[in-house]
């Protein structure tokens, strides 16, 4: 096989140098940097199977919500759910139907009490991803019938 | 044999080979594991067979540390603190023993492998079932429940066996009484114990009533058994030899007193579905006739990376949420359990139902730590007197923020583990954890304040429970404890009084 001769333009050498800065940087400016513009479908839908009582949940998120402010939408939300997941198994949402979306985040929510990674949220020892779900209850991402909006 | 020490005639003497002064659990333990031996032994006990307020009230101290009663937290009769206990038996932990480099003044002068024979033994005493004290495949097998294992690495659990719970005085009064080798002195106060000039040997023992009479006891060898404060208080009281009281030339009697310290209502933890927790979790289960349960202490490897203390947590059903609506009387309490189990019911149960559901339940959780000692942490005399004339003990009792770093840790743990098995949430009712959540109260653990140390200057006992110094005189009971674990003392102190015993059949005789 014969080399092409390589042209690389100005943009191709930005993107190239990012992706090397991406490799190289830390995991936590990787993801995001890598983090997708708007959340996965598959999310949206996984969330009434996530959520028990949406009305307990949102009581719950308006505290987590009144703690981090850098959280102003929804989409940072789930950005910040689907970075989690990611960090764990990149790709693996767009593969995934929804049921096996909310099994991906039950088992990343019980991984993150056996390491440590909560919050105490109105006192209750939360995992992140949890707090996150309720936070998103509380911007009436699921409505009252428990129903993806 | 028992006598009254009230019915002997005015300045009595009595003589024995071995003068055991305290009639609770070292005492009789030790008393009978020697009956009809050649050993004459007299057992001076301070009360009588039976509670009375007047003996009682010679308990009461002074208090200038933690809030404490020194008179509520053991019993001044026959059986001693036994009276009162709760019947709750698990050895120390292996690592209980060792020195640790974070936690000062560790360390006891043999490892747990020295004690695991007695501890066989102790089981029998304090009759509960052959001990599976951290066998979950046997509590398994025996209750037919799946226990969960530990997921987050931090915990581990271990079974707590019950004793009946035997009281001491009462189980083994006939032992002590048809042994012809022994006679118990009752209502027998002992106000001093004499040394020779150079405090290298104990003469004889003081003894008063509370109607007015002074007897005497003399035998070759002495084993002071009053408990983890009157031990101190009496040495410290005998000081006509050496001023500071007698085997106290290190300053080291009555330092180090430790308890559990015991908490609750310092969280709440809740559970959608009982399943998630077996039986043996949550309550007393009785196995072959013996009841058991299991608690959650901190793994070894996690203590050990984290530089902590020891712990014991267990929980208890305390509340039902059996609707789906809030009664309009609910507490705010009572709302914020009942929403998290709402919000968390899809991680917390497998029932995929939409509609109105019964939320779940409370769990009451229960702490009890080890203490880190703490020389400062001690009984010292008060300038009040009892009824008797002698000075009242005074106690300070002390916790140290290593202690509470440790709780709460522990705690996070607790929550952690539950939340990783999918079998709660838990709720930290302490907003501030500078502080204890209030109140600290103790387990009536009474330990530390005659330490065991083969270094004179670092313990007032020898690895046999020998003064130091004193060639005559022992100490049993969970005062010569150099740290407390956080197991409860009884079963322990039971198996040390009988390697005591097994160590006086050979130079007692």
């Amino acid at each position: 096989m014969s080399e092409q001769p390589v042209d690389l333009t100005r943009r191709q050498v930005l993107l190239g140098a990012l992706s090397t800065l991406i490799v190289g940087c830390s995991a936590e400016w990787r993801n995001i940097i890598t983090a997708p513009q708007s959340a996965s479908i598959h999310l949206r839908d996984a969330l009434p199977n996530l959520v028990g009582d949406p009305a307990a949940a949102a009581r719950l998120g308006q505290t987590y919500l009144a703690a981090h402010p850098e959280y102003r939408t929804a989409d940072d939300l789930l950005n910040a759910i689907e970075r989690t997941l990611l960090q764990h198994d990149a790709g693996a949402l767009k593969q995934m139907d929804s049921d096996h979306v909310a099994t991906a985040i039950k088992e990343r929510i019980a991984s993150e009490y056996a390491q440590n990674e909560v919050e105490s949220v109105a006192g209750w020892i939360v995992s992140e991803t949890e707090a996150r779900l309720y936070g998103l209850t509380t911007m009436g991402v699921i409505d009252s019938r428990g129903q993806s909006t | 044999m028992f006598i009254d020490a009230r019915t002997l005639p005015d300045a009595s003497l009595v003589e024995a080979d071995l003068a055991i002064i305290g009639g609770g659990v070292a005492g009789i333990t030790l008393a009978r594991t020697l009956a009809g031996h050649r050993t004459r032994i007299c057992l001076v006990e301070a009360g009588g067979l039976e509670y009375d307020a007047m003996g009682q009230a010679l308990y009461e101290g002074e208090n200038t540390g933690l809030a404490y009663s020194t008179v509520t937290t053991r019993q001044r009769f026959f059986g001693g603190s036994s009276n009162h206990w709760g019947g709750y038996c698990r050895p120390l932990d292996p690592i209980d023993f060792e020195a640790r480099d974070w936690v000062p003044h560790s360390g006891w002068p043999f490892g747990i492998e020295e004690l695991e024979p007695w501890y066989a033994q102790a089981t029998r005493l304090v009759e509960i079932a052959p001990g599976h004290f951290d066998d979950a495949g046997y509590w398994q097998a025996a209750t037919g429940e799946q226990l969960p294992a530990p997921a987050s690495g931090r915990l581990r659990m271990q079974f707590v066996h019950f004793s009946p719970p035997t009281r001491f005085g009462a189980r083994y009064r006939d032992d002590l009484k048809n042994a012809e080798n022994i006679q118990v002195l009752l209502n027998a106060n002992v106000i001093r114990i004499n040394a020779t000039r150079d405090a290298g040997r104990v003469r004889q023992l003081e003894i008063r009533t509370l109607t007015g009479l002074s007897h005497r006891v003399k035998a070759k060898t002495y084993v002071l058994a009053t408990g983890g404060l009157e031990n101190a208080r009496l040495l410290l009281l005998s000081n006509e030899v050496v001023a500071t009281g007698l085997g106290n030339h290190h300053d080291q009697v009555g330092r180090y007193f430790m308890e559990h310290p015991h908490l609750s209502n310092f969280a709440d933890l809740v559970t959608a579905d009982l399943a998630r927790v077996p039986k043996i979790l949550r309550e007393r289960l009785i196995v072959q006739g013996r009841p058991a349960q299991a608690a959650f202490n901190p793994a070894p490897a996690f203590m050990r990376e984290q530089r902590l203390l020891n712990a014991t947590f267990m929980v208890a059903l305390a509340d039902t949420y059996p609707t789906d609506v809030a009664p309009a009387s609910a507490d705010a309490r009572t709302r914020a359990n009942r929403d998290m189990l709402l919000a968390a019911r899809r991680f917390l149960t497998d029932d995929p139902s939409p509609g109105p559901v019964a939320p779940g339940f409370r769990l009451g959780v229960g702490g009890s730590c080890e203490q880190a000692p703490n020389p400062d942490s001690r009984v010292t005399l008060s300038t009040q007197r009892d009824a008797l004339g002698l000075p009242r003990l005074k106690l300070d009792w002390r916790l140290t923020d290593q202690d509470r770093r440790s709780f709460y840790t522990h705690l996070r743990s607790l929550a952690l583990e539950f939340g990783a098995l999918g079998s709660g949430r838990l709720r930290e009712t302490i907003a501030d954890q500078s502080d204890w959540p209030q109140p600290v109260s103790g387990g009536s653990h009474h330990m530390g304040t005659t330490r065991m140390s083969d270094d004179p200057s670092r313990g007032m006992v020898d690895r046999n429970g020998k003064v130091h110094d004193i060639d005559n005189l022992y100490v049993a009971g969970s005062s010569v404890f150099p740290t407390s674990g956080s197991a409860n003392p009884t079963l322990t102190l039971v198996a040390l009084t009988l390697r005591l015993a097994e160590h006086l059949k050979e130079t007692v005789k």
